[in-house]
């Protein structure tokens, strides 16, 4: 879904989420209706059929049962055709709400805050409340088609019955779709509870070698225990007040039921309702009890789903960390003039960094405080702002730029990128069967190919599932290597080798010096053997005093704070 | 969208039960290379590295079991549900009695009688079913929230690798999606059951009032039934056990986008991380929509045996009638009566689907949880789990001289349980190392060459495949620490993050930890000190902050042997300074296993061994190597060219 047409409030995303599936929705209306016409009619040819064999015996009865098997394929199709078309409204709008949070999660904008467990809990469950919905709707849309045709017969039989029905049915309706609303807020803090077990177990699986590493399983497994209990008991408070709720559908069928045995008594007693009628009435009145639950239902399956969507809304709504312009350079600058200024830029450190990085060479940055230097990444990339200053690409501000076109032109590796679940072919950006050339080259710059030849299926292995093996220092050239091969005109690098061992970061360093040759390119390292392959070196001293700028060996020779970073 | 779920899923009929004690102490001693344990599932690649499923019978015990714990609870709810389901039937007697009046030509005051009665039976209906949803409430939400937290502190005993075999997705899918699937299924079943066996029997006990032969009659249908149930459950399992495997694929797909927003973001990856997910989410779809498919065949297949007993019991009434056996009357009530079954006999047999649904689930659960009784020795589960000082204490007097012994170990990593995937080459290959207690070894080597995985074996984290990892003679857990070398912070406060190693160290200890690895200072200068929320969603901080915090934390778990994996390879320069001062800090008077690419670190241990491909290939002092000239010479060279 579009930025332009986000839902405006929690009934319009499940409006719109029902709607996703609009054809699917109304042929299990209009099946689940022809099921229950189907069913209606059961007892009628039952009848027929044995009046027909005290007529004539079996001979006269055999045509009514033909009916009768006609009867059944009517009533078991249509029942098959729409439950499965419910199940896909319900599974598709289920799915349509969750592409909703991930469409969301990954905007270029930024600005998500929930931890991933909170978000996976909206992308599952949550979602899934809303998808439950739409299957529910259908049966309900049947119970209202079932609930119309009986009244009209009543009013044929009884006017007064009718009306007494009628609005019967419509009191009671409101009443419980009131009396549901108030569960919405158990509901969302039973989300909550869900979500904050979920979040505390990811991070506990995510943080397990650590974990494990220092003995701490047990604590873990406390905080979890914790979190869950706590879930438990909003999901118990939420399942007594449904409790409640159940016993005042049951309360209210029956109300419905007295009302009918009682008015339509009273008018049969008094001669103004034959016996046939009435025992139709009644027949009918108790038939129609089924869909009246199922109507019953719909308020507290409305609140469930409401109280998903306000808080899938909450996170759809949340606003971008970083903005684009209204009318933003879309034109990346020419490769020549693609340098980066950094205009005395003050990222989340609080030190403010000067310096440039000229177009077409191999930039080395050292910065003494570790804190300011993760902000040189975190500012190209646009994670954040700077509070003070700017940063230029081009001599234009970063964020007068398209994002996309930013980012396509700037990428920046950042340090703890990660792979994500698939297979290392497609982690290194690489379409179609075989690596294909660019991703060939790049994985041998990064000395990646020899990673992926000690991998079980080589380019086709599958990463995340099982294959943890792949060590810090692997999956470290698997992410320079994936950065590499998208050949950007400017690439930024934050520590790309850190988990790796000397003599392979010797070779990379070579390797990404004829790689990169002419192109703009920005290290930031203290890493002497990747600082001593780059043409320029820029020292940002402690307190974010620059800077030279010079080359390795020259800061080496001349300047004793320089030597105390980088030599160690 | 055009898997076909029967074909991916494996299914799992023919496994045997537990393991006997002689399995576990085997594996636990880590004397049979790579023994498989009975009960450890899925033998197809589809499933193969994903954590084990239980079978049928152990989840029916675990069931059983749990009931059998709460009898008073279960029988109040059942007999709430019996209460509810018997006032149902208040109506039609309501009913009956006021067309009774009406035929005995009785006033309007008549109708008064059975309104009041049906009144008190809708009140005493509505009070149960109150009731009944209560008291399943809390007889459900309880076990599957115990099963849960079970399953969770089972997981994080696991061996590492075991655990995250299937990726983080598969775990955390198993305790948040499976267990609402239960949570559903069993809440909803439970009721849906007792009411319909009331209607049920209260049918059949009027169907044999009337004429014993439409009872007969109504028989031919039951073979159909009972056919179908056993075709629809052995078909649908399969498809029920792959959608939740599917499920578990999404859940990984999602955390894997989920949890690199920046990557996301700065690699220009939301559209195919979006299609990713897409994909993921479709395929979990289809097996919903399959289900959904047998699900409706197998509701098609019941409404042919109930067409077929309707019309043997209308063809028996023709017959009946025609030869005076029976009246219209009675042949009309037994032919509705019958009529008035096929719901609930419906409602009966569907929840044997929702049993299966659940089952899938608690089949999941369940097996993690008794894998880890299987494969985490009995010994190690308890120290491991256990942080309390005073065993710690106890156990480090006891072998206050004995070294950390790594004998001839190997290992490859491979399905849980298994003997590692056929291909696999051996991570690590018959190690042998000595570590006295005060003493520091270092490893070095390229990466890829073993190196983490040695630490994770000498650290516990691993069972070996074969050899073994002891100290004075007894499995190591609780005495080896490892800094592992990619750092977490848990989402919470420094102070929480700490206090993981040593939950009882009070404000003064920890402040002494930091000032001990010399973290006090930018810590006390975060926004609320040591309270500051860091983690997912708190205050950013650096891989060499995160990893100082660990070098802190391991001064207050304070274990006699300590295991550096890279601990100070993280963010550069000033950091890395004061990171290694707080890396000898926590090294010193401990034997100490120290990995490291940062070659200044291991000048100095007493002894240096180089892996490459798994096996150690070199080993002595830093000068010795040199001398030798081989692999630790070529890295030094590499190293020092930049630094001298």
């Amino acid at each position: 879904m579009d930025t332009e047409t986000l839902p405006a409030s929690a009934p319009s995303l499940i409006r719109a989420a029902l709607l996703s599936r609009r054809r699917d929705l109304a042929m299990a209306c209009l099946l689940y209706s022809t099921h229950q016409l189907g069913e209606s009619l059961v007892p009628v040819v039952v009848g027929a059929a044995i009046a027909a064999a005290a007529d004539g015996g079996l001979s006269t009865t055999a045509p009514w049962l033909a009916v009768l098997a006609a009867d059944f394929a009517l009533l078991s199709l249509s029942y098959r055709f729409g439950a499965r078309a419910s199940q896909r409204a319900k599974q598709y709008a289920a799915h349509e709400v969750r592409m909703l949070v991930v469409d969301r999660a990954v905007r270029a904008g930024g600005g998500v805050e929930p931890p991933p467990g909170a978000l996976l809990t909206l992308a599952g469950s949550d979602a899934a409340r809303i998808g439950a919905f739409a299957g529910i709707c259908a049966s309900g849309l049947a119970a209202v088609v079932a609930l119309v045709v009986a009244t009209a017969l009543l009013m044929g039989f009884s006017p007064v019955l009718g009306a007494v029905v009628l609005v019967c049915v419509t009191v009671l309706l409101l009443a419980i779709g009131k009396a549901s609303d108030r569960l919405r807020a158990g509901y969302r803090s039973e989300q909550q509870g869900s979500a904050n077990a979920a979040t505390l177990a990811e991070d506990i699986v995510r943080g397990l070698r650590v974990l494990r590493g220092i003995g701490a399983e047990r604590a873990a497994a406390d905080a979890y225990t914790a979190a869950s209990r706590s879930a438990l008991n909003a999901a118990a408070r939420t399942a007594r007040m449904e409790s409640s709720l159940t016993g005042l559908r049951t309360l209210a069928t029956g109300a419905y039921l007295m009302a009918v045995a009682g008015v339509g008594g009273w008018l049969a007693l008094g001669g103004r309702l034959s016996l046939g009628h009435l025992v139709s009435a009644l027949g009918l009145a108790q038939f129609l009890t089924g869909s009246l639950q199922t109507l019953f239902g719909l308020g507290p399956a409305r609140a469930r789903a409401i109280a998903s969507a306000e808080r899938i809304l909450d996170l759809v709504r949340t606003p971008v960390g970083v903005s684009e312009p209204p009318e933003p350079v879309l034109d990346a600058p020419d490769a020549s003039n693609a340098d980066l200024q950094f205009r005395a830029a003050v990222g989340r450190s609080g030190t403010a960094l000067d310096f440039t990085v000229q177009p077409g060479r191999i930039t080395g940055l050292v910065v003494d405080d570790t804190r300011a230097a993760a902000d040189v990444p975190a500012l190209l990339a646009r994670e954040y702002d700077p509070v003070r200053g700017e940063v230029r690409l081009g001599g234009r501000p970063l964020r007068d730029y398209d994002l996309d076109t930013l980012r396509s032109t700037v990428l920046v590796a950042l340090h703890d990128a990660a792979l994500f679940p698939g297979t290392v072919r497609g982690n290194l950006g690489a379409p179609g069967p075989g690596p294909g050339p660019g991703a060939a080259e790049a994985a041998r710059t990064a000395t990646a190919d020899q990673v992926i030849s000690t991998l079980p299926e080589g380019w086709d292995t599958v990463l995340g599932e099982g294959t943890r093996s792949v060590s810090g220092g692997q999956r470290q050239r698997l992410a320079l290597a994936r950065a590499l091969a998208a050949r950007p005109a400017v690439l930024v690098l934050h520590d790309p080798t850190t988990a790796v061992d000397s003599a392979t970061e010797a070779v990379i360093a070579d390797n990404l010096r004829r790689y990169r040759e002419n192109q703009t390119t920005l290290i930031v390292t203290t890493s002497p053997a990747l600082l001593s392959r780059c043409d320029r070196v820029v020292f940002c001293g402690s307190k974010g005093t620059t800077a030279a700028d010079s080359t390795h060996d020259e800061l080496v020779a001349s300047l004793d704070a320089y030597r105390a970073v980088v030599v160690r | 969208m055009s898997t076909a779920p029967g074909q991916t899923a494996s299914v799992r009929g023919s496994q045997e039960a537990a393991a006997s004690p002689a399995d576990v102490s085997e594996i636990g001693s880590g004397a049979s290379a790579g023994a498989t344990y009975p009960g450890a599932i899925a033998s197809d690649a589809a499933t193969a590295r994903l954590l084990p499923v239980a079978d049928n019978r152990r989840c029916l015990a675990w069931a059983t079991g749990y009931a059998r714990r709460r009898p008073g609870l279960l029988a109040a709810a059942l007999g709430a549900m019996v209460v509810t389901a018997a006032m149902g039937l208040a109506a039609p007697l309501a009913t009956g009695e006021i067309v009774q009046a009406l035929v005995e030509r009785r006033g309007r005051g008549a109708a008064i009688g059975p309104v009041i009665r049906l009144a008190l039976a809708v009140l005493v209906g509505a009070l149960a079913a109150r009731a009944a949803g209560r008291l399943s409430a809390r007889l459900v939400l309880p076990a599957v929230a115990e099963l849960r937290e079970d399953v969770l502190a089972a997981a994080v005993a696991l061996p590492v690798d075991v655990a995250e075999a299937g990726g983080s997705g598969d775990l955390i899918s198993r305790v948040c999606n499976d267990v609402d699937q239960i949570t559903d299924a069993a809440q909803e079943s439970l009721a849906d059951f007792t009411s319909a066996a009331l209607a049920i029997c209260a049918a059949f006990i009027g169907l044999a009032a009337l004429d014993w032969r439409f009872l007969l009659a109504a028989l031919p249908a039951v073979p159909i039934q009972l056919w179908t149930l056993r075709w629809y459950l052995r078909s649908s399992r399969p498809v029920y056990a792959a959608g939740r495997i599917a499920e578990g694929r999404r859940t990984e797909s999602l955390l894997g986008t989920f949890a690199a927003l920046p990557t996301v973001r700065a690699l220009r990856l939301g559209p195919a991380r979006r299609a990713a997910a897409a994909q993921s989410s479709l395929d979990a779809v289809s097996y919903e929509i399959q289900a959904t498919r047998l699900a409706t065949r197998f509701y098609g297949r019941l409404n042919g045996a109930e067409l077929i007993g309707l019309g043997t019991i209308l063809a028996t009434a023709a017959v009946l009638i025609h030869d005076g056996g029976t009246t219209v009357g009675a042949a009309t009530s037994a032919a509705l009566f019958f009529v008035g079954l096929f719901n609930p006999i419906n409602t009966v047999l569907g929840v044997f689907d929702d049993l299966q649904q659940a089952g899938a689930g608690i089949a999941r659960l369940l097996g993690v949880r008794d894998h880890a009784a299987v494969v985490v020795p009995a010994s190690g589960r308890g120290a491991a789990a256990d942080t309390d000082t005073a065993t710690a204490t106890a156990d480090t007097d006891a072998d206050a001289d004995a070294s950390l012994v790594i004998d001839e170990v190997s290992f490859r990593y491979g399905p849980p349980g298994g003997p590692g995937r056929p291909g696999t080459p051996e991570a690590v290959s018959g190690i042998s190392i000595d570590i006295a207690p005060d003493r520091h070894v270092a490893v070095v080597g390229v990466s890829g060459s073993g190196k983490s995985t040695l630490a994770g074996l000498a650290a516990g984290l691993y069972t070996p495949g074969s050899g073994s990892v002891t100290i004075g003679g007894t499995p190591v857990a609780g005495r080896v620490a490892l800094i592992a070398q990619q750092p977490h912070l848990f989402a919470g406060t420094v102070a929480d993050n700490l206090r993981l190693a040593a939950p009882k160290a009070d404000d003064a200890q920890i402040s002494a930890a930091l000032t001990a690895t010399g973290a006090l200072p930018w810590v006390s200068a975060l926004p609320q000190g040591t309270d500051t929320l860091i983690g997912a969603g708190g205050h950013p901080l650096t891989g060499g902050q995160a990893q100082h915090l660990a070098l802190a934390r391991l001064l207050l778990l304070d274990p006699p042997f300590v295991i550096l994996d890279e601990a100070t390879a993280e963010g550069g320069s000033d950091a890395a300074r004061s990171l290694d001062a707080a890396a000898r800090a926590a090294i010193r008077d401990r034997g100490a296993l120290i990995i490291a690419h940062r070659l200044s670190q291991v000048v100095a241990a007493a002894q240096i061994v180089v892996l490459a491909d798994g096996r150690a290939v070199e080993r002595g002092t830093h000068d010795e190597l040199l001398a030798a000239d081989g692999h630790y010479a070529h890295l030094w060279q590499a190293w020092s060219r930049h630094r001298t």
